[in-house]
């Protein structure tokens, strides 16, 4: 029995070691005779998790998508609008939605989709639009998963699997959820109109001396015309956003840097994203808002987009403040091109103060941009997010990194409790008596800064030959890592450490070994 | 020498352009009408025949009374009706229609009035005519005669006010704000677009605030602990 158990936990302390060198953040249980290790790896929005299991009878080796129902969450807005219909049906919630106890007397109905009555084609497009977001996520973790897979060949080597690269076509509508929420956002705010009651729209006519059929002909050109540039500018920027994010992750797309890579490269696949976002964009309103518009109007707004998309693409670099500004810029010019028309078409004049309400909207999505810093102190770095109306599954993630940091700090005190990994601990000859002693600060001190040194090893790739690097790369390391500023307090720590673990004569100072003891815990959690 | 020619051709232009911007004024015929009651009664209209768009124009009406017969003392012009008349899918149809109650009395000795109507330019059409109609009484030492209806044509004959379109104006045609009626239930929805929109921005405020708010407690705990 305890022979077993002595393989298994050597067994362990390799796929530890493994898990590390594949940048996992790994927790393992050891039990009499079977030993778990869980390895947890975020890739972009997907986590992935890897559990390998070691009994005396053999091993088996397990990939899992952790967050496939997050993805559910973009379809939330849709989900809204398929309920409404729903409940139109019962008797008693009808005079809520349509009749005249609706909220601010608008026809609630009315105002969510534009039109009143259902058909079976609406709710067929609604499901296939819901339907894209969530089912591109879970394409995209499976891609990832297959990488993986493929790299991970310690127990599968016999296995042969194939990379697979994620298409661009897929990264590029992987946009397309946020910026069509926001542009069905912005539809609301167009046709709102349409749904008052009590004679306000026939109020809004009288005064701009036109009727309600052409009224609302107005009101699609204009939208067709200015959130058509929007949703491509939103809908490039975002995508390309999400496309460099890829590089990062996967180092073999990355951008070497021509100018061809640099510059032609993001204004082409702008154009893609926003062909795809609204195509998308136009089979939803096609039986919502824009549902008596002409096929003229569609490919108005789908060459509106690629207009934007051209834009987003070719200012991409100089940051987001510009996005927003050519966002502000583009409702401008558009509204030029509607102020040249009012003479012939006085309901562009009602529009036209409708559209002065939209200029705020950039800046404000662009002090939103801050929210990345609440992310990144928990360690996200996904870009999800962006343009999105409700950015739920930001609100999400940060709720469940908080959840799992409790987690890794719990486990990683369990962990301080076990032995040194015996691969790396056989490396280092260390016979100092001080540092045998289990629950020692010193103890826990090495362990923290051997934790440290295997996290920078695996943060390269498997073909990258690392030497032990200098306290200063370790350090800049670990700052770049965490996001936080470099400080001579984990320096010291590094310091300390170095001449505890090397010096014969040196005896360590209880009160400095406690305190540089939590400095070593705090920054090995904050890098898992 | 080459300045103080361009000079004296950009004054000149300045001048010339003046003098196209002159407008022929055109002061009709006068109609003269003999009712039944054997007066003579004329009017004579007068205005511009070229309308710009953008400048306010009026009418003009001078009204003479001629050999009031002995049987009558007075007559009151109780009514009177401008209708601007234009073609508009090949179909003469009232454009704009003005009327006021000037309460003038001709008399023999008070035998002629002056009357100024300010009329809105039609957009919708090129040229038109107006029609001033007027609506008179007549009214004897004792009895009270009938009421009867003139009608002068703006230009006379077969003439017709040209309306000079203003190029801007006809471009850019914005009208007022929209009714407040139709804000107060746009602006919710626009409010809560915002709201939903800033969400982040506002929970990053918030644990910035919980944050300041931390750190003073614990200055607060290590200043009682000292």
């Amino acid at each position: 029995m305890s022979e077993i158990s002595i393989q298994v936990r050597r067994v362990t302390e390799r796929v530890k070691s493994y898990f590390s060198l594949f940048g996992f953040t790994h927790f393992s249980r050891i039990r009499p005779g079977r030993a778990v290790i869980k390895g947890k790896r975020r890739l972009g929005a997907d986590e992935i998790e890897c559990v390998v299991s070691e009994t005396a009878r053999g091993t088996s080796v397990g990939f899992y998508i952790i967050n496939t129902l997050q993805g559910l969450l973009y379809t939330i807005p849709f989900l809204v609008l398929i309920l409404l219909h729903l409940l139109n049906n019962l008797k008693s919630v009808e005079p809520y939605l349509t009749g005249s106890k609706t909220l601010f007397n608008l026809n609630l109905l009315k105002l969510f989709t534009g039109v009143s009555d259902i058909t079976i084609k609406f709710v067929l497009i609604l499901i296939v639009v819901a339907s894209i977001p969530f089912l591109i996520e879970i394409y995209v973790q499976k891609v990832r998963l297959n990488n993986l897979k493929s790299r991970f060949s310690f127990y599968t080597r016999d296995a042969v699997w194939e990379t697979r690269e994620l298409s661009p076509s897929i990264a590029a509508l992987r946009s397309v959820k946020s910026t069509i929420a926001h542009g069905y956002f912005l539809a609301m705010i167009y046709f709102a109109v349409f749904a008052t009651q009590d004679g306000t729209l026939e109020e809004v006519t009288d005064l701009y001396r036109t009727d309600s059929a052409q009224l609302l002909d107005g009101t699609i050109n204009a939208f067709t015309i200015t959130v058509g540039s929007i949703i491509g500018l939103l809908a490039a920027d975002k995508s390309i956003i999400l496309r460099k994010d890829n590089a990062r992750i996967d180092r073999r797309n990355r951008i070497s840097g021509g100018l061809l890579e640099r510059r032609i490269e993001p204004v082409i696949f702008g154009i893609q994203s926003a062909c795809y976002s609204s195509i998308v964009f136009v089979m939803l309103m096609s039986v919502t808002f824009l549902s008596t518009a002409s096929f003229n109007q569609a490919i108005q707004l789908i060459s509106f987009a690629i207009l934007g998309g051209i834009i987003a693409g070719i200012i991409h670099q100089e940051g987001s403040l510009w996005i927003a500004s050519s966002y502000a810029i583009l409702i401008f010019f558009t509204s030029l091109i509607l102020i040249f028309q009012t003479g012939s078409r006085p309901e562009y004049a009602f529009i036209l103060i409708l559209q002065l309400f939209l200029l705020p909207i950039p800046f404000i999505l662009y002090i939103s941009l801050s929210f990345k810093s609440i992310l990144r102190k928990n360690n996200i770095s996904s870009n999800e997010w962006l343009y999105d109306i409700l950015p739920m599954t930001a609100f999400y993630s940060v709720l469940s990194a908080n959840r799992r940091k409790r987690q890794i700090r719990r486990d990683y005190d369990e962990e301080l409790t076990e032995d040194f990994p015996s691969e790396i601990a056989g490396k280092i000859k260390i016979n100092k008596e001080f540092l045998q002693v289990k629950d020692s600060n010193a103890y826990k001190l090495a362990k923290h800064y051997f934790e440290l040194l295997m996290n920078y090893t695996a943060s390269f790739e498997d073909d990258v030959f690392i030497l032990i690097p200098t306290h200063y790369q370790l350090e800049n390391w670990w700052c770049e890592k965490s996001n936080q500023s470099s400080s001579d307090v984990s320096y010291n720590m590094l310091e300390y450490v170095d001449q505890m673990l090397w010096d014969p004569t040196f005896v360590p100072d209880e009160v400095q070994l406690s305190k540089y003891e939590n400095i070593g815990k705090s920054m090995v959690l904050a890098i898992r | 020498m080459k300045i103080i020619y361009l000079n004296i051709i950009i004054v000149l232009l300045i001048f010339t352009g003046n003098a196209i911007n002159v407008q022929s004024i055109n002061i009709g015929d006068p109609v003269t009408i003999v009712p039944a009651d054997n007066y003579e009664f004329t009017g004579r209209a007068s205005g511009e025949l070229v309308w710009d768009e953008s400048e306010s124009q009026s009418i003009s009406l001078n009204l003479t009374l001629k050999q009031l017969p002995d049987n009558l003392s007075k007559i009151e012009i109780q009514l009177i009706t401008f209708e601007s008349i234009g073609k508009i899918n090949d179909m003469d149809q009232v454009v704009d229609f003005r009327s006021q109650d000037p309460e003038i009395v001709l008399s023999e000795t008070n035998s002629s009035a002056f009357i100024n109507q300010s009329m809105e330019v039609p957009t919708v059409i090129d040229y038109f005519y107006v029609n001033i109609t007027l609506y008179a009484r007549t009214r004897g030492n004792i009895t009270q005669g009938q009421a009867e209806l003139f009608t002068i044509r703006f230009p006379d004959g077969s003439d017709t006010i040209f309306i000079k379109k203003n190029k801007m104006a006809q471009l850019i045609n914005i009208y007022g704000f929209p009714p407040s009626k139709f804000f107060s239930k746009w602006l919710p929805i626009y409010g809560t677009f915002l709201v939903l929109l800033i969400t982040p921005a506002i929970i990053v405020g918030i644990s910035k605030l919980v944050r300041k708010d931390q750190e003073k407690v614990e200055i607060k705990e290590d200043n009682i602990d000292e």
